[in-house]
């Protein structure tokens, strides 16, 4: 039920986090010593902060423009509800992407038909930049960062042309450098291959403009590819495409081998018959995309879309959400076998936990729950429900000192 | 302060209030949108509306076994016209069931028990000519047709075409008079052992239904309507949402598939059962002549009079849509209805959806 809970807003959180961060400062200006911090933190049922490393989980989230923002939690803190944060960011987000040469940052991207980022420092909890594309351009959603860490990539389009476009901008002004053309129309998600060099994109193949909102403008032609860009020059590669035309490649995760797993999600408007549509893929290095099969019936229960993709490299596993589904699923990157499935209201964000145990799943109730990668069951008693959050399609999960 | 908390917090006062003055709900008293109401309205539903449909296609499917029964022992034009109407009677008690499609009929991600009852339903495929090449063969070879067969049959082979095409057609040439398909069954007794068979086995999904409904869900130990009631679902979809959802679910698949045009067509009773349909879809709404409190009421008490008219219309433009058997416009009409059950219900009743279920990228 929407806001019936009497948990503290996101803001009341922050405010309290803020608080005990100034607390914290304070005594130790005061030069009071750790122990004493230690009772102050154990009165806040805080943990141990002296270990260095904190995972967060990271997510847009809000339900309405006074909410929008990025969300994150520390799920390991002893206090994830307390620990919980938004900042504000006045548009709704969609993917986000830890600054890899300032690991405190991170940035998010808004959903299409949106023109703003936004780079959130997690430890401060404030918006530390923000910038928006060029007139006649709107993005998708997401975001990568250059090897090197000294450019970054948005996918984005062209009204006019309807063209797709992967920007270029220098990584610490985010001041505009250039542009790539991502050899289709629509791109989504991309991001960068293990050799550094590679951009691979999911083009969706699907038309919109901002004067018609998110309608598609072009189901009857449209035509879907995963494209694989020299991301010095933009040159292409190689492209992949489904058998399914109507089958619109949105997500991708990629293995430490540069094997590639997307998410589809189907237009079945456009589709002249009723047969059913895999709709995960995974292109192996040197092969065809080959679509992920399961029974029928299942996969039918993913009503023609998936949302989210993650890839566990240890157990070369590719998980893929289902929000129209309530439905995540589980294939073997190298067998293309099915290997599990977990039913879970409305979920979409999904991730790899840092320390590589658990796949993370979020949904907009502000629910957390954590399957195991190895035996992909989930356990119930790491379950974690953040009423003041409402996470958006895309998870990540990344560490921090908090301690620095 | 977030208008929906606001709002709450003022309905939520204004509930309160209104308790603590009257002492206690009333029939009469006037309707406030809280916890509470919302709750107590699911509760009547469950159990005025949906456990009754339950109880009611668990019945008809056992009406049917004993009619198969009855007919097959003196196979004749009367007894044939019976069966064919306990067959209306039973695909009209489903699809006063169909809206509300969760629960015990859809506990299996990859064989739910509902596909077993209705094929169409999972993707609107029409698996007439499946159903009709199936018992030719089975006329024409010695196969035991026995329970285990039929239970273990794809879920093409049975359910509620099956019979229909069983019972309203003569196999060997699909010719649906009355007095060919008796002179079938009275010339071939294993066509009996064929609508014996798959009665039985829609018996026991029907029977599956009702018993997880009211006894016990999944080896839970409890019914689904307590766990429905008090939240307890599986994947966490709190319990109004999964309705909603259901009944959404539902219109989406009359508008995208043509339900109307392949449902039912030996019998031809496609149209009764899409009226049959939207009837339900009202229910859910509105309740029945045993409620006390209704979504629609709750709606408009919270001030969305408009969205609620705006549904009523979109339910009679269905029905004459269903009236003039247009099919074109019906699902044009199941569309309408699917949007209003996606913004104008779940907004008026604060219900989520879920944002990335309902706008996801």
């Amino acid at each position: 039920m929407k806001s019936r809970s009497s948990a503290s807003t996101a803001t009341d959180l922050h405010k309290q986090g803020q608080q005990r961060r100034q607390t914290l400062k304070t005594l130790l200006a005061l030069g009071l010593a750790p122990a004493t911090v230690g009772l102050l933190s154990a009165c806040n049922k805080a943990p141990d902060t002296s270990a260095a490393a904190q995972e967060f989980w990271v997510s847009a989230q809000g339900r309405d423009a006074s909410q929008f923002g990025l969300g994150w939690v520390q799920p390991e803190a002893g206090y994830a509800s307390q620990s919980a944060h938004t900042a504000v960011s006045g548009f709704r987000g969609h993917g986000a992407v830890q600054h890899p040469l300032r690991p405190d940052a991170v940035l998010m991207v808004s959903r299409q038909p949106g023109t703003e980022c936004v780079e959130v420092n997690l430890l401060s909890g404030e918006v530390t930049a923000r910038f928006a594309c060029k007139p006649g351009r709107h993005l998708h959603g997401h975001a990568c960062f250059s090897a090197d860490g000294r450019q970054l990539f948005t996918t984005e389009s062209d009204f006019v042309s309807g063209l797709g476009k992967i920007v270029v901008r220098d990584a610490s002004t985010y001041q505009w450098l250039g542009e790539l053309d991502s050899h289709g129309i629509g791109p989504h998600e991309l991001k960068m291959m293990p050799d550094g060099k590679t951009l691979v994109v999911a083009n969706g193949g699907l038309r919109t403009h901002p004067d018609s909102g998110r309608k598609i403008l072009n189901l009857d032609t449209m035509r879907s590819s995963l494209s694989y860009l020299r991301a010095s020059d933009g040159v292409l590669l190689d492209e992949q495409t489904l058998t399914e035309p109507k089958a619109s490649i949105r997500h991708l995760d990629i293995a430490a081998d540069g094997t590639v797993a997307v998410a589809t999600q189907v237009q079945r408007a456009a589709m002249a018959d009723n047969h059913i549509v895999a709709p995960g893929a995974v292109h192996t290095p040197g092969k065809t995309l080959q679509p992920l099969p399961a029974p029928v019936p299942l996969l039918s229960q993913f009503n023609d879309y998936m949302g989210s993709v993650a890839v566990h490299n240890g157990e070369r596993i590719a998980g893929f959400s289902s929000p129209r589904g309530n439905l995540v699923a589980f294939w073997h990157l190298d067998r293309h076998e099915l290997l599990g499935y977990h039913a879970f209201h409305d979920v979409c964000g999904l991730t790899v936990s840092h320390d590589q145990r658990y796949f993370v799943l979020s949904n907009s109730a502000g629910q957390l729950r954590r399957i195991n990668a190895r035996t992909l069951q989930e356990q119930p008693d790491l379950r974690l429900q953040i009423s003041a959050m409402h996470w958006d399609n895309h998870m990540i999960s990344l560490t921090l000192n908090t301690t620095s | 302060m977030n208008f929906l908390l606001f709002r709450s917090l003022i309905f939520s006062a204004a509930a309160g209030l209104l308790l603590t003055a009257c002492g206690g709900e009333r029939v009469n008293d006037p309707v406030t949108v809280t916890q509470s109401s919302l709750d107590k309205a699911l509760q009547e539903l469950t159990d005025n509306s949906i456990i009754p449909a339950v109880n009611d296609f668990a019945s008809q499917s056992a009406a049917l076994t004993n009619q198969a029964e009855v007919f097959c022992s003196a196979p004749d034009a009367a007894g044939l016209t019976t069966l064919q109407q306990q067959w209306r009677t039973l695909a009209d008690s489903w699809y006063h069931l169909l809206p509300l499609n969760f629960g015990p009929a859809d506990d299996d991600l990859v064989f739910p028990p509902y596909i077993y009852i209705d094929s169409l339903r999972q993707r609107g495929n029409n698996y007439s000519a499946t159903v009709r090449s199936e018992i030719n063969t089975l006329l024409g070879n010695t196969t035991e047709l026995n329970s285990s067969y039929f239970d273990n049959r794809n879920f093409q082979y049975v359910g509620l075409l099956a019979l229909e095409i069983a019972i309203f057609e003569r196999a060997s040439d699909a010719s649906k008079n009355i007095t060919d398909i008796v002179a079938e069954y009275q010339a071939q007794p294993r066509k009996c052992d064929i609508i014996s068979g798959l009665s039985n086995a829609l018996q026991v999904k029907a029977d599956y239904i009702r018993s997880g409904w009211t006894l016990n869900h999944k080896a839970t130990g409890k019914p689904y309507r307590e766990l429905f009631l008090s939240n307890q679902l599986d994947d966490g979809t709190p319990a109004l949402t999964q309705l909603l959802t259901s009944a959404q679910e539902f219109l989406d698949y009359l508008q995208q598939r043509n339900v109307a045009t392949v449902a039912a067509q030996s019998s031809g009773y496609n149209w009764p059962l899409m009226a049959t349909a939207i009837d339900s879809i009202e229910e859910i709404l509105q309740g029945n002549s045993a409620s006390t409190l209704s979504l629609f009421s709750l709606m408009t008490a919270a001030g969305y009079d408009a969205a609620v008219s705006a549904v009523r219309s979109n339910i009679a433009a269905a029905r004459e849509n269903i009236s003039n058997q247009d099919a074109l416009l019906f699902k044009s009409s199941a569309a309408q209805l699917d949007g209003n059950f996606k913004r104008e219900i779940p907004d008026g009743l604060e219900v989520d959806l879920g944002i990335n279920f309902t706008d996801g990228d």
